[in-house]
């Protein structure tokens, strides 16, 4: 899936006559679990220079406000920083607030979610702690049966075996995985498998804890050691003709079909490479070419192996990546005119994107392209409408590209210029409402690529979409959770009673009304 | 003829070497008990490595080697090894959470045939612990607490910073396990981050109020700080309480820099570090400090990248509001050179030759000491920031270092200062000749015994300078050669124990075991002294 970074809301087409004290920006920051008034928080408001610092009352005032949309962020020692009326802790959206005639700003209530902490005891079967352990708490976003893991918070367990993490709320799945202590190791030979909460090392059987804000969780495990196992493996091109320096990582199954790092990288030296200490189980290598950091990962090849026996072999088919070539023909006459073209092929299935740099000549090369299918993306300053997409001279219907493991690519791709922009309210029985999400889907491609664009309406009940490509969307209201919680075909799928379908074309300026609608049961 | 010849010998030599091994009542294993030195109590899960020994044959050009053996302790603490063919060796054990008695990973019990029963002692580690919170009440999360320990080298009281550290959860609480039992500061950092970075300049979250940095219990500088005693297996609880204070940022840019490198930022107060977050623009070469309280401040600047390191110093005060545009010249390591002068034309100094550096504001993780190249017509410090700096050398063979000059400087009296544009010819006047002491060490056993030596020092007056020589003797003699003619004093005591008898103030308060020598040229006196008690030790 690819998730599209919003864009943040402009304030574009007001049309405000400003009085002369300006407006004001008023209310109380307070704990949103408990109620209280917030002392000690910085209050930063969109476009004012200074913060203002709350006092017992958790009150903060600003005066002398210019009209238009600001955004308002609170900093407190003990909270993570966050925006107005943010969903979660891990949405990226929030609620400007309005100022003009008849906006009510004077009285605003900032509930500041605190975090939520999860915490336990990991020992081994005799009931010893288990120093050392990586700990990590995988965020799950989705509801039901519509799961899909986000980031990771990662701690280690004291000697005491205990580990405690505050993390936001939300749904999390406990994985704990590391290596006994390694002078034991080498006497009495054992691993700890990777070990899911409440206590299996089948990733299936792995139940989510959910966390509310401010609450504290507790999880203790207990670790069953098993066989220690070298895992090792040759690379059989590498050690001839192919003089690059690359590194094995190692992962194992995770939930919903994740994978989850069990160990560091294992350098390739003479085609041949080497895991020592690990459990019994099936892992997943990544053949990795090594790059610098600010170059992307490039995957050069994979295996999968069933390590059961000591020591367990595995061969790892280096798969030169494919050089591939564009040609792109553009039309139109672009927004932002001095920013690069760039082409890239965010992968469908895998991890790993490739971007191409187009020349003045409409050409360019997508360097070290893992096989699989992509999706075709053209960028230039902001996201530009992909019209047609042929691969080595064959018609393609959408703006998918299928990277064989041989045989050369040639893609010719035309896209255009031509962005709509979109200025959007939310209502409810012609009321508008604030602090409600606006999901944009492609028509055509949601099911592969999921969300296109996503904001929060303000408190005025507006909200942006900027720099879209022409074409049929479909547009969704929804009241709870962030977008990541839908950026799924299965949790798209069960929001489509609701979907309002939009074509956008021509126009630069497209005004838009979406309705909440209440999802049928 | 001849092979038969050496079989014979051979087994001779066994038989001999047999027949000096008590045989009254053959061991053919060695077992013991691996326990807890705090609680005497045996240790499960404690890895026990035998490195056994066969006996020494004259007639096999190489020894044979008996395989090592391992084993992990179960419940009762206990262990057994096959001693077959064995005349001693060394028993070692390991587990996670403890260490020696003399602070190394494993406790070792050395074997001379009297295999039997074997005690190994394991010291539990320590913990410090505590909960931070401010002048509300109110927990501090994500701030720093670090464990210096207090450690005596060499004579010196050194002080190990950064020996453990540990990030404060949401309750404001740390915990730094594994420590070594003994002294340790500890100290409440505050927030600390260092970021490198390309983009943009970096915005710091609650940056108005700083907390700390703050000594245990409350001191805001290491003079007033309490230490505190880890004891084996025990919890310290050392907590605080920091009042945050409103704070300000610095920013500005680097002179004379190298591009792409990283670094690292920090402010001292005085001698000691300030908290702060900085972060620098590697490709601007701008840098930020936040969490600035209003005083006066040592700016630094380094690289830490492990690449040739570039440093820089700039003095500042911070007001009552953000310092900004401030330029920080950059210089990197320069040589310095000297050479040894003497009268004889084969003097050299012998083996060491270091500078080391002893200005408060050396840098972390920068070479301290920076040890000499040595060529026909000269030495070479190669990379000395600016600073003051010792030398250090071991004597000279054939006669003694007389003076160290540095341009004007008197080394040997004031140290030696390099600056940005490095430092005059450093000139070693070595005159040749010199006395000889030979100390015979009263009430301490003639034969050497493995990890039991004794400490000596020899202490004399070169003008100003009061001049130290260290040495270890092995058995119950010992000596020092090649001594300046004059005036000295002698103290010997277990080397067991650390002295810090560089402190003048250490060395003044042992003046009552002070043996005096006055040596004159070509004179050799011999010395009997006695070790001073460990009781008697500071």
């Amino acid at each position: 899936m690819i998730a599209l970074v919003a864009a943040l809301p402009l304030a574009f087409f007001f049309q405000v006559v400003q009085p002369p004290g300006g407006y004001t920006v008023a209310g109380a920051v307070v704990d949103s679990v408990t109620g209280a008034p917030l002392s000690k928080a910085r209050v930063f408001l969109g476009g004012t220079a200074a913060p203002f610092t709350t006092g017992v009352d958790g009150k903060f005032r600003f005066d002398g406000v210019r009209a238009g949309k600001h955004q308002l962020a609170v900093e407190r020692i003990g909270y993570m920083r966050q925006s107005f009326a943010q969903h979660s802790l891990t949405s990226g959206l929030s609620t400007a607030v309005v100022t003009g005639k008849d906006q009510a700003t004077g009285n605003l209530v900032f509930h500041l979610m605190p975090t939520a902490v999860i915490e336990g005891y990991i020992r081994d079967a005799s009931g010893e702690p288990v120093a050392g352990m990586t700990v990590n708490a995988l965020r799950a976003y989705g509801v039901g049966k519509n799961r899909r893991l986000g980031g990771s918070f990662v701690t280690s367990t004291d000697d005491r075996g205990y580990y405690r993490s505050s993390m936001p709320a939300g749904a999390y799945a406990i994985v704990v995985c590391g290596h006994p202590s390694q002078e034991i190791a080498s006497v009495q030979p054992m691993a700890y498998p990777v070990t899911f909460y409440p206590g299996s090392t089948d990733p299936s059987s792995a139940t989510f804890l959910t966390v509310k804000p401010g609450e504290e969780a507790r999880a203790d495990m207990t670790l069953r050691a098993g066989p220690s196992i070298r895992i090792t493996g040759e690379v059989p091109a590498a050690a001839g003709d192919l003089k690059l320096s690359m590194s094995v990582a190692i992962t194992a199954p995770s939930l919903l079909g994740g994978q989850i790092a069990v160990s560091s990288t294992a350098y390739v030296l003479a085609g041949k490479f080497t895991f020592t200490g690990m459990a019994a189980g099936k892992y997943h290598l990544q053949l990795i070419r090594n790059v610098n950091d600010q170059e992307p990962r490039q995957v050069l090849g994979a295996a999968d192996i069933e390590a059961n026996s000591d020591p367990s072999n595995v061969s790892i088919t280096l798969a030169p990546p494919q050089k591939i070539s564009v040609h792109l023909t553009l039309r139109g006459q672009p927004r932002f005119p001095k920013s690069p073209l760039v082409a890239s092929l965010d992968p469908i299935d895998g991890t790993y994107s490739s971007s191409a740099q187009i020349g003045a000549d409409g050409k360019g090369v997508f360097p070290y392209v893992v096989p699989g299918r992509y999706a075709l993306q053209v960028r230039m300053g902001s996201m530009l409408a992909v019209e047609s997409v042929a691969v080595n001279a064959a018609a393609q219907s959408g703006i998918e590209v299928d990277v064989p493991e041989t045989g050369s690519v040639d893609i010719e791709a035309a896209a255009s210029t031509a962005t709509v922009n979109v200025a959007g309210r939310i209502v409810r029985g012609g009321q508008p409402q604030p602090e409600v999400l606006a999901i944009l889907v492609q028509r055509d491609t949601w099911k592969k690529i999921g969300i296109y664009r996503s904001d929060q309406s303000d408190s005025d009940g507006t909200f942006a979409w900027s720099d879209l490509p022409p074409g049929e969307y479909l547009a969704f209201a929804v009241e709870d959770g962030e977008p990541a919680d839908y950026d799924m075909a299965d949790a798209l799928r069960a929001l489509m009673p609701v979907a309002q379908p939009l074509t956008l074309s021509g126009a630069a300026l497209q005004k838009v009304e979406l309705k909440v609608l209440p999802l049928p049961k | 003829m001849a092979r038969q010849f050496c079989a014979f010998l051979l087994a001779a030599s066994s038989a001999f070497l047999r027949a000096q091994i008590p045989e009254t009542k053959p061991q053919t294993t060695v077992a013991g008990t691996v326990v807890d030195s705090a609680t005497g109590q045996p240790l499960a899960g404690a890895l026990v490595i035998a490195n056994l020994q066969p006996p020494y044959s004259p007639d096999e050009p190489r020894p044979r080697q008996i395989p090592q053996q391992r084993a992990v302790t179960g419940a009762a603490g206990r262990f057994s090894f096959d001693t077959t063919g064995a005349i001693g060796g060394t028993v070692q054990a390991s587990r996670q959470g403890y260490r020696s008695e003399n602070n190394v990973a494993s406790a070792m019990v050395v074997l001379r045939g009297d295999f039997g029963n074997t005690t190994v002692r394991l010291v539990p580690q320590g913990v410090i612990t505590g909960r931070v919170l401010d002048g509300d009440g109110e927990a501090l999360p994500g701030m720093t607490v670090e464990a210096i320990r207090i450690e005596i080298a060499d004579g010196r009281r050194e002080l190990r910073e950064n020996y453990a550290r540990a990030a404060t959860d949401d309750r404001g609480e740390y915990r730094m396990w594994n420590l070594p039992p003994g002294s340790y500061y500890v100290k409440f950092e505050g927030r600390v981050s260092m970021r490198n970075y390309y983009t943009a300049n970096a915005a710091f979250e609650f940056a108005d109020l700083a907390y700390g940095p703050l000594y245990y219990p409350r001191a805001e500088s290491l003079d007033a700080a309490q230490f505190l005693k880890v004891e084996p297996g025990q919890t310290t609880n050392a907590p605080f309480t920091a009042e945050g204070r409103k704070a300000y940022q610095i920013r500005g840019r680097m002179a004379n820099a190298p591009p792409h490198r990283s670094f690292q930022i920090r402010l001292l107060r005085g001698t000691e570090q300030a908290a702060s977050r900085g972060a620098v623009n590697m490709a601007a070469l701008t840098f930020q400090v936040a969490d600035v309280v209003p005083g006066s401040y040592t700016l630094q600047i380094y690289t830490a990248d492990g690449g040739p390191l570039w440093e820089g110093e700039l003095p500042v005060t911070v007001g009552e509001h953000d310092l900004v545009g401030i330029s920080v010249g950059m210089v990197t390591g320069i040589e310095v050179r000297g050479r040894v002068q003497s009268g004889q034309q084969d003097i050299r100094v012998v083996g060491l030759l270091r500078a080391r550096r002893v200005d408060p504001l050396g840098i972390p993780g920068a070479p301290g000491e920076v040890y000499a190249v040595q060529g026909v017509d000269g030495f070479t410090f190669k990379g000395l920031l600016p600073g003051k700096y010792e030398i250090e050398t071991n004597g000279a063979a054939g006669g003694y270092i007389s003076s160290i000059r540095s341009g004007n400087e008197d080394v040997l009296a004031d140290g030696l200062t390099v600056t940005s544009g490095g430092a005059p010819e450093i000139v070693i006047e070595v005159t040749p000749g010199g006395g000889m002491i030979k100390l015979q060490m009263d009430g301490v056993p003639e034969e050497p015994v493995p990890g039991q030596s004794v400490q000596l020092l020899l202490v004399g007056q070169n003008g100003t300078a009061r001049t130290l020589q260290s040495g270890q003797a092995f058995g119950n003699e010992g000596g020092f050669r090649f001594v300046a003619p004059g005036d000295y004093t002698l103290y010997a005591w277990p080397s067991s124990h650390e002295v810090e008898f560089r402190n003048p103030v250490v060395l003044d308060s042992l003046s009552q075991y002070a043996t005096p020598v006055k040596i004159a040229e070509g004179e050799t006196k011999e010395v009997t002294i006695k070790p001073i008690p460990p009781e008697a030790l500071p």
